[in-house]
C-alpha cells in the first residue's frame, strides 16, 4: 500500500540486534497505523510482564498520514506496557523524528530488551547502531538534545528522556525539541528502564505516495483554508490557552486539586495575559497552527506554555502567577516529566497538608515548595517517592480517605478538566483507553451546547463519535486532534487525503470501524493484562460523586453516581461490550479479532 | 439592561470581551450582535441556558457567547 516506508524496524538492546520486518497489508487495511499498530503489536508480543522488566516493549509508530504535506501531520505514538497503570499505555508527540523516521524507511521501531549500559539510537536511513550513552545519562531532556544536535547535527529527529525516566518515575515521559512531551503514562520510564536514554533519527528518503500531485494540491488547500478560518487569527494569539478563560467561564477549570471549577485569580492568567508575555511560538512539523506559545519563566529562561500545564500547575496548585507556571513547566520537561501528572501529585499533597494528613505544611500556591517537589519526584527521593508513582499509589499508600479525592482514572492523572457538572466529559474520562485523558473525547462544549446536565443515550452516542474520530482515527494517522474543531478544518479532507496517499478508498464508516477494532483490542489487553479489570476501572474519582464547587455558577452540582451508571451501561452497550466492559465474543468476531476472545476468556 | 460576555476569537469579531446593553424591550440576539457575527460553531447561553441568534434577550440577562473548543 502506498504512503508507508512499509518497514518496522525492530531492536533488541539485550542481544544488541537490529532486525527489519514487513509490515503486512493488513496490519495496515486493518491498524492503519499510530496506535493501532502499537495495540497489535502489544497484544501479540507483550503479555503479562512487568513493565519496568526487559520482557516489555517500547513501541514508536507513525501512520500514513504522519509528515505528509498535510496541516499538523508531523505526529508520532509511544506506547508500551504502562509501569504507571499496568494497563495500555501511550500518548503522541509532534516531533521531527516522526518526519525521519518515515524517511528513513521505516513506520514504527520497536525497542525490546534491556541494554546492560546507557545507550542510545542512532538511525540513519538503512544504518542503525546502538551507542554508548554515559556520558548522556543524568543530564536533563534539554541538554541532552543540545548534545545530540551537535553531534549528530540539527537536521535529525531526536526522542530524549530526562533523569526522571532514567530513574523510573511511573509519571515520566519522552521528550523532543526542548518542550514537545509525549507518553504520558510512563513511556519515559520504560525508555529509562531499558537503558535507553534517546533515539536520533535521520531519514533522507521519500515515501511513494499513491498520487504525489493531488498530495500537494489537497495540502496546499488544507493549510490555505485553516489560514482563511475567521478564529485562526486569535488561535495564533492564544492558541490552547484560550481554554483558560472558557474553562472559567463554565466552570471546568482544575482549582486546589479540582475541588473547585473556577479560579479567582483567572484574569491574572489567562490567555490575554499570555498574549502580552509571549515572546515567540513553536509547534509541530508540518503545522501552521503553532500552539506553544514561548514566555520568560520567573528566572528569566525561555519556557513554554499551553492551556494544559497552565491549568494544572497554575489553579490546581493555587498558583495564580504564568512565569512561575512556565518555571515549573520548564523544570518538569527538563526532568522529562509529564506536567499534567505533576499537577495532580503537587495538588494531591497540597490537599493532604491541608488536611493534616502528612507532618510537612505546604500550602497552596507555595511555588518553592511546588519546585522543591518537582525535584523530588524527578529523582524519586524523600516527598518525591510518595508522588513518583502517581496519585492512585500516593492515595494507597496515604489512607484516611485520600483516595476519593485523588484524581485519576485507572491510575492515570486526570487532564484539565474539573467534571463535577460536565457528566458526558466525566465519563469520557472514565472510558479513555489510557486512564484519564482528554485526547481521545473532549465533549464538553457539546454537552455545554445541548443539555449539559443532561444524561442521556444522545450524550454516549456523541461521546463514542468523537473517540472514534480523535482516539481512532487521529491516533492511528497519525495527525493532530486540534484543527478539525479549533480552526473548523473540514473533516471531509482526511479520506482525501487518505486516498491521495495510499491509494485506497476510506469512507469514515470504514474509519470508524478501525476505530472499534482498536478500541475493542485496548479493552482486551486491559482485561488480559489486569486480571480482576472491570467496570469499576471505568469510575471517575468520588470527588465528583460526593462533593461540589463551593462558588460560581456551577456551585452545588455533582454528578449523579446511578446516572453515570447509566450513561456507563449505555456506552458498553453501544460498543458492543459486557457489563463490565469486556468486549463480549461477537463484538471481537464482528471486527476480525476472533483470536482475542480465547484469550480473556470470553 | 443587559450583560454581553464574548470569549476567544467573538471578543475579536464583536471588539469587546464584555457589553452591557440598556434594552427597552425584548430585543433577538442577532439585532444586538455585529452584522458579521458567525452563526455556526458558536454555544449561545443565554442566563445559563441554551439559546440561540433568535432568542429574545430581556433587560436583566446575562448572555455569554463562546466558540466551540475541543480541549488542550
Amino acid at each position: 500500500m502506498n504512503g508507508y516506508a512499509g518497514k518496522l524496524l525492530r531492536v533488541n538492546l539485550s542481544e544488541g540486534r537490529v532486525s527489519k520486518e514487513e509490515i503486512s497489508e493488513s496490519m495496515k487495511r486493518d491498524f492503519l497505523g499510530g496506535r493501532g499498530f502499537a495495540i497489535k503489536l502489544l497484544w501479540d508480543e507483550v503479555k503479562q510482564v512487568d513493565p519496568l522488566s526487559e520482557q516489555n516493549k517500547i513501541v514508536f509508530a507513525t501512520g500514513p498520514l504522519s509528515g505528509q504535506l498535510l496541516p499538523s501531520s508531523g505526529k508520532m505514538v509511544i506506547a508500551s506496557k504502562s509501569p504507571l497503570t499496568e494497563g495500555y499505555g501511550d500518548g503522541n508527540m509532534g516531533t521531527m523524528a516522526s518526519v525521519h523516521l518515515k524517511k528513513a524507511g521505516y513506520d514504527a521501531v520497536v525497542v525490546e530488551g534491556k541494554s546492560e549500559r546507557p545507550c542510545y539510537l542512532l538511525i540513519e536511513d538503512e544504518s542503525v547502531k546502538i551507542l554508548e550513552a554515559s556520558d548522556l545519562w543524568g543530564k536533563s531532556s534539554f541538554d541532552v538534545q543540545d548534545l545530540l544536535e551537535k553531534r549528530h547535527g540539527g537536521n535529525s529527529g531526536i526522542l530524549v528522556i530526562g533523569p526522571a525516566g532514567e530513574n523510573l518515575v511511573r509519571i515520566s515521559t519522552v521528550m523532543s525539541q526542548k518542550g514537545r512531551a509525549g507518553g504520558r503514562p510512563g513511556m519515559g520510564a520504560v525508555m529509562g528502564s531499558k537503558n535507553l536514554k534517546a533515539l536520533v533519527i535521520k531519514g533522507t528518503g521519500n515515501v511513494s505516495n499513491f498520487d504525489d500531485s493531488r498530495v500537494r494540491e489537497l495540502g496546499r488547500k488544507g493549510y490555505e483554508e485553516i489560514k482563511s478560518s475567521g478564529s485562526y487569527p486569535f488561535w495564533m494569539k492564544q492558541g490552547t490557552m484560550q481554554a483558560f478563560e472558557w474553562c472559567n467561564e463554565n466552570g471546568c477549570l482544575p482549582a486546589y486539586n479540582f475541588r473547585e471549577g473556577i479560579f479567582e485569580f483567572s484574569r491574572e492568567m489567562d490567555g490575554y495575559v499570555l498574549e502580552k508575555l509571549d515572546v515567540d511560538r513553536k509547534g509541530c512539523p508540518m503545522c501552521n497552527m503553532q500552539c506553544g506559545h514561548i514566555v520568560h519563566d520567573s528566572s528569566g529562561q525561555r519556557a513554554e506554555l499551553d492551556y494544559e500545564n497552565v491549568g494544572m500547575l497554575g489553579p490546581n496548585i493555587g498558583i495564580r502567577s504564568l512565569p512561575q507556571v512556565a518555571t515549573l513547566n520548564r523544570m518538569a520537561d527538563e526532568w522529562g516529566l509529564d506536567t499534567i501528572s505533576l499537577g495532580s501529585c503537587i495538588g494531591f499533597l497540597m490537599e493532604a497538608s491541608e488536611k493534616g494528613l502528612i507532618e510537612e505544611r505546604i500550602g497552596w500556591g507555595d511555588f518553592e515548595a511546588a519546585q522543591r517537589l518537582t525535584v523530588a519526584i524527578g529523582r524519586d527521593e524523600g516527598m518525591g517517592r510518595l508522588l513518583s508513582r502517581g496519585v492512585k499509589y500516593a492515595s494507597e499508600k496515604l489512607g484516611k480517605g485520600s483516595h476519593r479525592w485523588a484524581m485519576h482514572v485507572k491510575g492515570l492523572e486526570i487532564s484539565a478538566y474539573n467534571c463535577h457538572a460536565c457528566p458526558g466529559m466525566a465519563l469520557s474520562f472514565g472510558t479513555s483507553p489510557i486512564g484519564a485523558s482528554h485526547k481521545d473525547a473532549w465533549i464538553i462544549a457539546w454537552e455545554i451546547s445541548t443539555d449539559r446536565f443532561s444524561y442521556n443515550k444522545e450524550k454516549v452516542e456523541k461521546l463514542i463519535e468523537f473517540q472514534r474520530i480523535r482516539g481512532g482515527f487521529f491516533e492511528s494517522a497519525t495527525v493532530c486532534r486540534l484543527p478539525w474543531v479549533e480552526v473548523g478544518f473540514g473533516i471531509h479532507w482526511y479520506p482525501e487525503y487518505l486516498k491521495a496517499i495510499t491509494g485506497q478508498s476510506r469512507s469514515w464508516e470504514d474509519l470508524y470501524q478501525i476505530g472499534d477494532r482498536i478500541y475493542a483490542l485496548l479493552r482486551a489487553y486491559w482485561k488480559r493484562e489486569i486480571p480482576n479489570f472491570g467496570r469499576r476501572w471505568d469510575w471517575p474519582p468520588d470527588r465528583w460523586f460526593e462533593e461540589s464547587q463551593s462558588r460560581g455558577k456551577m456551585g452545588g452540582i455533582k454528578v449523579d453516581r446511578k446516572s453515570y451508571e447509566q450513561m456507563l451501561s449505555w456506552y458498553y452497550e453501544l460498543r458492543g461490550w459486557d457489563q463490565n466492559g469486556v468486549p463480549l465474543r461477537e463484538t471481537l468476531d464482528r471486527l476480525g479479532l476472533a483470536g482475542v476472545s480465547k484469550e480473556i476468556s470470553v | 439592561m443587559a450583560e454581553i460576555k464574548f470569549l476567544g476569537y467573538l471578543a475579536e469579531v464583536s471588539g469587546v470581551r464584555k457589553k452591557e446593553l440598556v434594552l427597552e424591550t425584548p430585543t433577538a440576539l442577532k439585532e444586538i450582535l455585529p452584522p458579521a457575527f458567525p452563526s455556526e460553531n458558536i454555544i449561545i447561553l443565554i442566563d445559563g441556558k441554551v439559546g440561540n441568534l433568535d432568542s429574545l434577550i430581556h433587560p436583566g440577562q446575562s448572555v455569554v457567547l463562546m466558540p466551540v473548543l475541543s480541549g488542550g
